[in-house]
């Protein structure tokens, strides 16, 4: 590739890289914006990511629209307004309506088992495949290849022509 | 006509039980005259199945509420629509749907093959119709749709809510169509398995219904996250509810196999391998089918337990799994690689990297599905894992998974020189950088979402740079102008290229995914009409919302009470939203129906909360009622509907018919002269496959 083709690549790049900053461009969201305007916050917004909720099949806490939710919601704003800790709120939650309810696994006991197995399974995996793959490579190293067939007289000038043009564009594209 | 359909499964059981003998013993004894008697009997189920479930529509539409399952899922004011619809509404509908389904596409799988492939179709046809056997021997004993009730009620119970929504004619059909579908190259491992008939030919010849099936099932998977999106009513698409994740189980050892059958038929590797992955992937549907149905497992899919159909699907699975197994097991010997892995920098091992991230996925997603099951046996307790294990989990295997999206296509196979890396991840690797870095610089901090976004920059870049490539040595030996080479260059290997489509649309859709990380959400309670707020999107626009009024109206199953919303964008107005509350005939769930006005970019969600005293504002005591809205700006959710459409794109040109010979289309298999097959071989070699 000679330095003005370089150059001119360059600039292509440089152009569809400012495009994508236009594009892209996606300000920060302002953390003030996201919390409710509420004391101690933080406590409740995150025991409630934490539990799913009784009064929608399958949903947690946080998103379900029904009005009794609503209500347990603001329960908990209240009760962490009050200085309740995440841990309290979540147990608090739990005592009245069950255990059932908890939407993440504890990482103790019999919860610990939900969030070992996923990477432990992974890296079992990755054991596996790389063992499989190294037995593999040393397999096709003893492997003494049979000739393949002739090439045709089409692929043949096929080949050379395409050859050509690639040597044509510096050996870069083609 | 209820009784003709009552008689037609009852013979359609026994068709199907004889068939399948038939079937097996003609293959076993190569005797074709017995074999077609069970191919023949294949259509026949067919027939039978499409008079059952014709019967069971009647029952709808004539309000027939003797029958148990009419009276549980409609009602007299129920549209005509959901009437139809209501043959997949429950339990005992969608086992007949989904075996008409099945036997409709066995059939075309016999008719299709009556000329080809007969060494294998008696145990094709025999595979089906076992299939077949097992649902209609569970609809005619445990599920009966038209089991009578001792009396006739005046009317039905009513149709949930929740699927009182387009989307029911829509997403359930979609997503049936791919689990059945995948039962064809299912059948086919089998025949194969049992003839002993192990080369590559089964492969290619389920090779447009495996892609049919996957079609379908990523269809079926993004209408039920559109269908979640706007009926549901609380923001998300997903929610990983067991039956949404049942139906990502097999889609995800489906995508699996596709990629691994590549390996099979380029270099005659992983046979036992995609065996087992045809196998698991057929299973994972029968569990999604039962996980929907049965209700041993808390979700919105699922509205009553029935153990009897939990123990009978569990032993049909427990069954399959050790006959499957058994037979893999028996012909370990012919399953052994023509071919091995030469090196780690190969495409062999990126695909199998791909294999093992998409395995490890359907293991985290079952693990997580099952736990509350696998906790109660061990310990007498449900734990149930939400949203937020399946993220943590999840999100790493997936950012690995789009970055060997980029890598897999272009890497070289059996040993990828230092000059094919550079050559070939150079510009990727690039626009990976600029678009981190852009994004960095435009404030983005969330390294998932910057490292989703670059990854992504990283894959699409790959596919740009191939579709250039192949493009250009095409114009350059054929002599064809750009354009042309370019609709060319598709059209002869529709498959790789529209799977380079796909790829693109996974990757927008990815990006869409990320979006969910800069969600804004504002909850208004006792707003009164003329009152007014604002929220902020994260793209700095300033969404205004004015309180109109309220109002209420009958709809054909119910009452509605609607709010009306001035909407405006940075001080422009943009239109009128009017989010519901619905209370059905029936029914004493209350429903929500959402508000949406969507942009490129994101979408403004409203939800109508609350209202203050609904009953005195519908009789006019409280004419100016209080209310409670939430409203979300949910950034770049269009993206994984636009995503979607790539997706389809992309399946469709792989799937779509090769054209007749010299109108630049690929040939059927077998079809190619060997000589035209060896030029077309070279010149994929030359573009770089």
């Amino acid at each position: 590739m000679d330095s003005r083709a370089g150059l001119a690549t360059l600039w292509r790049w440089l152009l569809a890289g400012s495009i994508l900053i236009g594009v892209v461009w996606w300000p920060e969201v302002s953390e003030a914006q996201r919390r409710q305007d509420r004391p101690n916050a933080e406590a409740a917004e995150a025991a409630i990511a934490q539990l799913r909720s009784p009064y929608c099949p399958g949903l947690m806490l946080e998103v379900c629209p029904s009005a009794s939710a609503a209500a347990l919601r603001d329960s908990i704003y209240n009760l962490a307004a009050e200085g309740q800790t995440t841990d309290d709120l979540v147990e608090w939650m739990l005592a009245r309506h069950g255990e059932e309810w908890r939407g993440v696994p504890q990482r103790s006991g019999i919860g610990l088992l939900a969030w070992v197995m996923p990477p432990l399974g992974l890296l079992i995996g990755v054991g596996v495949l790389v063992g499989w793959i190294r037995a593999s490579r040393a397999r096709a190293d003893e492997v003494v290849e049979e000739p393949e067939e002739p090439i045709s007289e089409t692929d043949r000038d096929k080949l050379a022509a395409a050859l050509r043009e690639w040597e044509a564009t510096g050996g870069e594209e083609a | 006509m209820t009784q003709i359909g009552e008689i037609a499964l009852w013979v359609a059981l026994v068709l199907a039980v004889w068939g399948a003998g038939a079937a097996f013993v003609g293959g076993r004894a190569k005797r074709g005259d017995i074999a077609l008697s069970g191919e023949r009997a294949v259509i026949v189920v067919f027939a039978l199945l499409a008079i059952a479930s014709l019967a069971v529509i009647a029952a709808f539409l004539g309000n027939e509420y003797q029958y148990q399952y009419v009276a549980g899922y409609s009602n007299r004011d129920l549209p005509t629509f959901y009437k139809v619809a209501g043959l997949w509404a429950g339990q005992t509908g969608s086992l007949v749907f989904w075996a008409l389904l099945l036997s409709l596409f066995s059939s075309l799988a016999v008719v299709q093959n009556r000329n080809r492939n007969r060494e294998l179709m008696p145990y094709v046809a025999g595979t089906l119709l076992v299939v077949l056997a097992f649902f209609l021997l569970v609809i005619v004993t445990v599920s009966n749709p038209f089991t009578q009730m001792p009396f006739a009620p005046a009317d039905g119970r009513g149709l949930n809510p929740q699927l009182q929504n387009y989307w029911m004619t829509i997403h359930p059909p979609t997503l049936y169509l791919g689990f059945t579908a995948f039962t064809i190259p299912f059948s086919f491992a089998i025949a194969a398995l049992l003839s002993g008939r192990l080369d590559s030919r089964w492969i290619t010849t389920t090779r447009r219904w495996t892609l049919l099936s996957w079609f379908f099932l990523t269809n079926g998977i993004i209408f039920g996250m559109m269908w979640a999106y706007v009926e549901l009513g609380w923001g998300g698409y997903w929610f990983w509810d067991p039956v949404e994740n049942a139906s990502l189980l097999p889609w995800l050892t489906a995508t699996a196999f596709l990629h691994s059958v590549m390996i099979q038929e380029k270099r005659g590797m992983l046979k036992m391998w995609n065996m087992l992955l045809v196998v698991g992937t057929f299973l994972l549907c029968i569990l999604a089918t039962f996980l929907t149905r049965s209700g041993l497992i808390e979700s919105v899919h699922t509205f009553a337990t029935n153990l009897p159909i939990a123990y009978i699907f569990l032993g049909f699975m427990s069954v399959a799994t050790v006959m499957a197994s058994a037979l893999v097991w028996w012909r370990r010997n012919e399953l052994g690689p023509e071919a091995q892995v030469e090196s780690f920098l190969s495409r062999e091992a990126a695909f199998l990297g791909n294999n093992l991230l998409f395995i490890a996925a359907m293991f985290a997603v079952l693990w997580g599905t099952l736990m509350p099951l696998i906790t109660e046996g061990l310990m007498g307790q449900r734990i149930a894992v939400g949203p937020p294990f399946y993220n943590q989990v999840g999100i790493p295997i997936g950012l690995l998974l789009l970055a060997l999206l980029g890598i897999g296509p272009v890497i070289a196979w059996r040993k990828a020189s230092k000059r094919n890396l550079q050559r070939n991840f150079v510009w990727p690797i690039v626009a990976a950088v600029t678009v981190a870095a852009a994004l960095w610089l435009g404030g983005v901090r969330h390294v998932q979402v910057l490292l989703t976004f670059a990854l992504g920059a990283f894959a699409i870049t790959t596919v740009v740079v191939e579709f250039k490539k192949g493009t250009k040595a095409r114009a350059t030996i054929e002599g064809e102008g750009i354009p042309k080479a370019f609709v060319h260059l598709i059209q002869r290997n529709r498959r790789r290229y529209g799977g380079y489509i796909v790829h693109v649309g996974l990757v927008v859709m990815f990006m869409g995914f990320a979006g969910a990380a800069y969600n804004v959400e504002s909850e208004i309670g006792g707003m009164l009409p003329g009152e007014s707020t604002e929220i902020q999107s994260p793209f700095g626009h300033t969404y205004r919302l004015t309180y109109l009024d309220m109002s209420w109206d009958n709809h054909t199953n119910g009452v509605a009470v609607v709010a009306s919303m001035v909407i405006e964008r940075d001080g422009r107005p943009i239109g009128m939203l009017t989010p519901q509350q619905r209370w059905f005939n029936q029914r004493e769930e209350v429903n929500m129906e959402i508000g949406l006005k969507r942009a490129w970019n994101e979408d403004l969600y409203l939800i109508l909360a609350g209202v203050d005293d609904p009953g005195g504002f519908m009789e006019g005591r409280n004419p100016r009622p209080a209310a409670t809205f939430r409203i979300l700006v949910n950034p770049l959710v269009p993206w994984i509907w636009m995503g979607g459409m790539i997706m389809a794109l992309g399946t469709l040109t792989a799937l779509w018919p090769a054209g007749p010979a010299g109108s630049g289309g690929i040939p059927a298999e077998g079809t190619e002269r060997p000589e035209r097959a060896r030029a077309r071989r070279s010149e994929e070699q030359l573009a770089g496959v």
